[in-house]
C-alpha cells in the first residue's frame, strides 16, 4: 500500500469514530452551532446575552460570558479610573472652606486687603 | 477584471457548521486530549467564523474555518503554557504550615465522565481498532498530525493545506509522508492490520 492508499484506511477509521461520539458532545457541538448562527444574524444580541450569563453554551474556563476577563477587566480598570479621579479633585481642588479658614486666622498679607491702584486713579480723575 | 463571487447566506453556513463540527471536535480532541477543551476550542473557532467571516462566499469557508481552530488551538496551548509558569511559581511561595505529607490521591479529582470508569459493556463496544487508531493520531507531533488532517481527512490539496498551516508546500509534503508512516508503523506494532 503507498501512502494514499494508508491515509486513506485510516480517514475511514477516523470517519466511523466521528459517528461514534456521545449524545451530550453532539449536543454540545449543536448548542455551540445555533450561538454562532444567531451571532451571525444578531451579533448585539448575543453580545448582550453573553453578558447577562445565558449565552454560554458550555461552561469552559474561557468562554464569553460574564465570567469572561474580557467583561470584568474593563470593568475594574473603569471603577479604579473614576475612584483615582474622585481622590485627585479632592486633593488638588479650591475648597471654599480652605479659603475661609485662612482668612479667619489672618494668614494674609496686608497688601491683600489694600488696592494700591485706587489712589492713583483717584489723584488723575481729580487732575481732569 | 473583477470577478463577481456569492456570498454565503446563514443557511449555506448552517450546512457547512453541521457538516464540519464533529471533525472539528475530533481534530481538537486529538490535539489537546481533553474533551471539554476541545468543545471550547470548537465553540470559539465557529464563533470567530459566524461573527467575522460568516458572509464571505462559502468556497472561503473550509480554510477559514481550518486557520480559524488551527489558531484557536495554539492559543489553547499558549494559555495553558502561561498558567502553567504561574501555577509552579504560585506553588513555590507556598508551604504546608503543618508539616503533614499530602496524600495525592485524597485530593485527585475524578472527572464524572472520565474514561477510566467507562461501563465496561460500553468499552466492549467500541472497536479496538478504532480506538488504536486515534490513540496513535493523538501520539503524532502537532504539526505532522495538522498536516495529515488536513490533507487527508479534510480532502484539501497540499497548496491548500499550506496555506492553512501557514508553512510551505514542501513542508505539508514531507510532515504528511511522515505522519503517514509514523502511523503505519505504530499500528504495526499494536497489531493492527489496515
Amino acid at each position: 500500500m503507498n501512502e494514499r492508499d494508508i491515509a486513506k484506511k485510516i480517514t475511514q477509521h477516523l470517519n466511523y469514530g466521528t459517528n461514534q461520539l456521545d449524545r451530550s458532545v453532539l449536543e454540545d457541538l449543536r448548542s455551540a452551532r445555533q450561538r454562532a448562527l444567531a451571532a451571525h444574524a444578531h451579533p448585539q444580541q448575543v453580545f448582550g446575552m453573553a453578558v447577562a450569563g445565558h449565552g454560554d453554551v458550555h461552561s469552559g474556563h474561557h468562554g464569553h460570558g460574564h465570567h469572561s476577563p474580557r467583561f470584568w477587566i474593563p470593568l475594574v480598570v473603569l471603577l479604579l479610573g473614576l475612584l483615582i479621579a474622585y481622590n485627585w479633585s479632592e486633593i488638588n481642588g479650591d475648597d471654599p472652606d480652605d479659603v475661609d479658614a485662612t482668612l479667619l486666622a489672618g494668614e494674609l498679607p496686608i497688601n491683600a486687603y489694600l488696592d494700591s491702584d485706587f489712589k492713583s486713579w483717584l489723584d488723575q480723575s481729580s487732575r481732569r | 477584471m473583477i470577478g463577481i463571487c456569492k456570498l454565503a447566506t446563514e443557511r449555506e453556513l448552517s450546512d457547512f457548521l453541521i457538516q464540519v463540527e464533529r471533525r472539528a471536535f475530533k481534530q481538537a480532541a486529538y490535539a489537546v486530549h481533553d474533551d471539554h477543551a476541545a468543545l471550547d476550542i470548537v465553540q470559539d473557532a465557529m464563533m470567530r467564523l459566524a461573527e467575522k467571516y460568516g458572509v464571505r462566499p462559502v468556497d472561503e469557508f473550509p480554510m477559514l474555518f481550518q486557520r480559524i481552530l488551527q489558531n484557536a488551538i495554539r492559543d489553547y496551548f499558549r494559555r495553558h503554557k502561561v498558567r502553567a509558569l504561574w501555577t509552579t511559581l504560585l506553588s513555590s511561595f507556598s508551604f504546608n504550615k503543618d508539616g503533614d505529607e499530602q496524600d495525592p490521591l485524597e485530593t485527585l479529582e475524578v472527572e464524572s465522565d472520565s474514561n477510566y470508569f467507562e461501563n465496561p459493556a460500553r468499552q466492549l463496544d467500541r472497536a479496538q481498532t478504532l480506538a488504536v487508531i486515534e490513540d496513535a493520531v493523538g501520539k503524532l507531533p502537532a504539526r505532522q498530525r495538522e498536516a495529515f488532517v488536513l490533507r487527508y481527512w479534510e480532502d484539501m490539496d497540499v497548496a491548500e493545506t499550506a496555506e492553512a498551516m501557514g508553512c510551505s508546500e514542501g513542508s505539508v509534503k514531507t510532515h504528511c509522508s511522515r505522519a503517514v508512516h509514523t502511523l503505519a508503523a505504530m499500528l504495526k506494532n499494536k497489531g493492527v492490520k489496515l
